[in-house]
């Protein structure tokens, strides 16, 4: 007999080991994502989901949502993400959230910050989440709204971030790093310091869900993207161990990879189920169907692609460096197989580097 | 190591506060609100343990869920009453249950 355990889950490298082989194996929906709502509060110039303009997304209701919860911890979902669209615009956020923490979900948020306020901290501080992730576009009130377009953003943003962190909230900060944040990199990590929070950045920009390819152009030269994110020693030591994991791992047959549709799963706010938020063209509706069945529909379509043997993303050596997806790849080239220049040259200079500093 | 009779009457039951799941065969136990420095912890239970687990319902004695043990498990008296003690230390010292009178 074992005793209590307490968190094999996070770092019992065995134990999750073996937790991971035997989820991938039953095909069980450990990690999940919502999106809320498409709608937010914020304009950012890079958004993959909205130009600006009003949506019209007919939204899940308060119910469809916590039924869709119900469903998903049914089928053995551990980890849900709530993200959107900005999250916090849902009148019935405390609601869903409280219902998802109570099913014994470790939750996590993704939010722009800007509509945190007390009753929210004291939410978290009551149901504390896995983390709260907000994305800090810039360091200074001139950079930030340069990025999100509407005035007051930043400070609203500061300040969302501060009552968390006071809170004792896990927060954690993240920047998109683009042409009008590039020069402000550094001082967006020293803030980031500043409230102690972990930070990561991504320099992988990619065309809007309908297909618009404007965001694109705010992208920065990747030899640039990679020298800034390796600006960061630990960033180095996590990519360097990241490659030694997968080096030498035999490519595998299946287009997909990754855990999209066999362990991971998004679902948009009209209730569409989907392998992941990049994959738009395998879906299932939520409103119709059983989340149960709708898993083994998109489980299934996922299982039956397979890798071109001939392309030479599938047996590259450098593959585990440039975050190759196949959803990003067709919003980008419009084919899931067909290689992402940009995402390749990000994976080169990394692979470039990551030898110099061996 | 034998149960001492204080022990082995005391009873013990389940934090509210704590959401027991099942995933991929796999017993998992997680806490949702309440004390902070304790919700970044998730806990996984043998199969021995999932039993005394779901037997701490606030009325059944440790003597009792010793018996379920005996009667469920190939093991022996001494190992399960060590290992019936360290679990319920282990529990209340995560908070994860309490005391009963």
């Amino acid at each position: 007999m074992h005793s209590c355990e307490q968190t094999s889950w996070l770092s019992d490298e065995a134990f999750l080991r073996d937790f991971s082989k035997k989820v991938f194996e039953q095909k069980v929906p450990l990690s999940g994502s919502i999106d809320l709502t498409d709608s937010c509060n914020l304009r950012c110039s890079h958004c993959y989901i909205s130009d600006g303009r009003e949506r019209k997304t007919i939204e899940m209701n308060t119910s469809t949502i916590c039924k869709i919860i119900d469903e998903i911890t049914e089928s053995g979902c551990l980890h849900l993400l709530l993200t959107g669209g900005e999250p916090l615009l849902r009148k019935d956020f405390r609601e869903i959230y409280v219902h998802a923490k109570m099913r014994g979900l470790l939750v996590s948020v993704f939010s722009n910050g800007t509509l945190v306020d007390i009753a929210i901290a004291d939410l978290l501080k009551s149901y504390p989440p896995a983390s709260v992730e907000i994305s800090l576009y810039g360091s200074s009130q001139k950079v930030y709204e340069s990025i999100t377009g509407i005035a007051g953003s930043f400070r609203r943003c500061i300040q969302g971030i501060e009552l968390l962190v006071s809170s004792s909230i896990n927060v954690k900060l993240k920047t998109v790093l683009m042409s009008l944040n590039a020069d402000d990199l550094f001082e967006i990590r020293r803030t980031a310091g500043r409230f102690g929070a972990p930070f990561r950045l991504d320099p992988a920009i990619f065309p809007r869900l309908n297909g618009d390819q404007g965001p694109m152009d705010l992208r920065i030269s990747p030899r640039t993207a990679v020298e800034m994110e390796f600006s960061d020693p630990a960033r180095i030591d996590q990519w360097r161990k990241h490659y030694n994991k997968f080096k030498g791992l035999r490519p595998s047959k299946n287009l997909y990879s990754c855990g999209a549709g066999s362990t991971n799963f998004h679902i948009d706010a009209s209730g569409n189920l989907k392998p992941c938020l990049m994959t738009r063209h395998i879906s299932y509706d939520l409103n119709r169907g059983s989340f149960s069945a709708g898993w083994q529909s998109i489980s299934s379509q996922i299982k039956g692609k397979l890798a071109d043997p001939g392309s030479d993303c599938t047996s590259c050596n450098k593959r585990s460096l440039c975050g190759i997806c196949p959803g990003f790849a067709e919003l980008e080239t419009g084919s899931e197989s067909e290689r992402s220049k940009y995402l390749c040259d990000l994976g080169s200079h990394r692979f470039q580097l990551i030898n110099n500093e061996l | 190591m034998d149960l001492t009779d204080n022990f082995s009457e005391k009873k013990f039951r389940r934090r509210d506060n704590i959401v027991s799941r099942k995933i991929a065969g796999e017993m998992f136990l997680v806490p949702v609100h309440g004390n902070l420095a304790d919700m970044q912890k998730i806990f996984s239970l043998s199969s021995v343990s999932e039993l005394i687990w779901d037997s701490l319902d606030g009325s059944s004695s440790m003597s009792s869920v010793l018996d379920a043990v005996l009667k469920e498990f190939d093991v022996g008296l001494d190992v399960a009453q060590r290992d019936l003690k360290e679990l319920i230390d282990d529990l209340l010292g995560e908070g994860l249950i309490e005391e009963t009178t």
